[in-house]
């Protein structure tokens, strides 16, 4: 998390935008050389591939409140997009700021390796859950963390978006969404899911 | 001075200075081809620069070691990389291509030199990114493609690094390191000899048209 001084300073450096829920940023876009400081609000990140999404990791102000392209020094793009899950702010300051800031400003240069450091941790353990757990434990895994950031038991979310972002069958989704109902892990009411045993 | 040290690391542009700290700091590991080690276990508060050779990654899941990616001396790259942002709940191992020399560095040393040298730093950042984009791909490749295509791309990579189009690896090596079984592997290989994408022979594929 970055303190209110540097976020006041990077104020002066960067642009501040608001945006919707269901907002979407491909990381080739407007601010394919910037990194943006969420400031409040929600985002998800999915890898895209020609035919399909699927969900990478979540940056939000309670947990990682940066949204980077993993690109600070090499002018590449990866093919990553970042779409709002609630009302979000973001600063955005461009990597060119960054890096002459880093120099000097200790906090900015921690700032940027926590960051390369909780990118890359959270994609390992999308990797070993991709590796190891079936897709039924990764369904529930996702509703759980789902339910930890939105602070709330009962989420609003579709068949459509978990299947796309778990890469896999609306059919698939739905089948599993009854099994877990039939367990007591949750209940399903129409576009609701009421997750009632986390463990 | 190790000589190999100056040679590898002047093409980052590092200073005499930082070269002769890694140097001092330094413990220097050589590895035959086919050697396994594992990388934060046996070295947990070291991180790991490929000074020669090229690796395979792997994540040991349930005693079973599945290939992520493989990375050259020629890449920008800090091997083990996990142990820098802290502990992972799952072990990493790697694999030797072909002879490899390596230098592991105190992990604390990595902070000191990544604030004293911004070049360091921009070493360390592009070696997150390498492997941040690795790990992409690994996910694309496990979650995205089809056994055929995965087998496929995996024999093609396989026979890239070898310089040859002829693959010899075990099926249950190769279940192993695509995480299935071993029937699948071969009933899958006899499936891109019909789609004449490769030749069976006893104990191994020859690639066609790569």
């Amino acid at each position: 998390m970055i303190s209110q001084k540097l976020s006041s300073h990077l104020l002066e450096y960067g642009d501040v935008k608001k945006y919707p829920l269901g907002f979407t940023f491909k990381s080739d876009g407007e601010f394919i050389n910037h990194t943006a400081f969420l400031l409040n609000g929600l985002i998800k990140i999915n890898i895209d591939s020609e035919k399909n999404t699927l969900f990478l990791y979540f940056i939000s102000d309670s947990i990682h409140n940066i949204l980077s392209f993993m690109n600070i020094y090499e002018n590449t793009t990866i093919k990553i997009t970042a779409t709002t899950l609630k009302e979000t702010t973001l600063l955005w300051v461009s990597n060119k700021v960054l890096i002459e800031k880093s120099i000097k400003n200790k906090e900015f240069r921690n700032i940027i390796m926590s960051n390369y450091h909780y990118n890359n941790y959270h994609l390992l353990n999308t990797l070993s859950d991709i590796l190891k757990k079936n897709i039924k434990e990764r369904l529930f895994h996702y509703l759980k963390t789902r339910a930890y950031l939105y602070n709330t038991s009962k989420l609003k979310i579709s068949v459509s978006e978990m299947a796309l972002d778990l890469n896999t069958t609306k059919k698939n989704i739905y089948n599993i969404l009854k099994k877990l109902e039939h367990e007591e892990f949750l209940q399903t009411y129409p576009g609701i899911i009421l997750l009632i045993n986390q463990n | 001075m190790e000589p190999l040290l100056e040679s590898y690391l002047t093409k980052f542009n590092f200073s005499k200075k930082l070269i002769q700290l890694i140097n001092d700091e330094g413990i220097l590991k050589k590895y035959n081809s086919r050697d396994i080690f594992f990388n934060e276990n046996n070295t947990p508060n070291y991180t790991t620069l490929l000074l020669e050779g090229s690796l395979e990654l792997y994540m040991d899941i349930k005693d079973k070691k599945t290939l992520l990616y493989s990375f050259t001396s020629q890449e920008t790259c800090i091997v083990n990389f996990i142990n820098l942002f802290g502990s992972f709940p799952i072990n990493f191992s790697s694999l030797a291509l072909e002879k490899s020399v390596l230098i592991l560095i105190p992990l604390e040393k990595i902070e000191i030199w990544s604030q004293e040298f911004p070049v360091f730093r921009e070493f360390v950042i592009k070696s997150h990114e390498y492997h941040y984009k690795s790990i992409l791909s690994s996910i694309h490749f496990f979650s995205d493609g089809s056994i055929e295509k995965r087998l496929y791309d995996y024999l093609k990579l396989k026979a890239i690094y070898k310089k040859t189009n002829e693959i010899s690896i075990p099926h249950q090596q190769i279940a192993n390191d695509l995480n299935c079984s071993r029937v699948i592997i071969t009933k899958t290989i006899k499936k891109l000899e019909k789609d004449n994408l490769l030749i069976r022979n006893i104990r191994s594929v020859t690639l066609i048209n790569i």
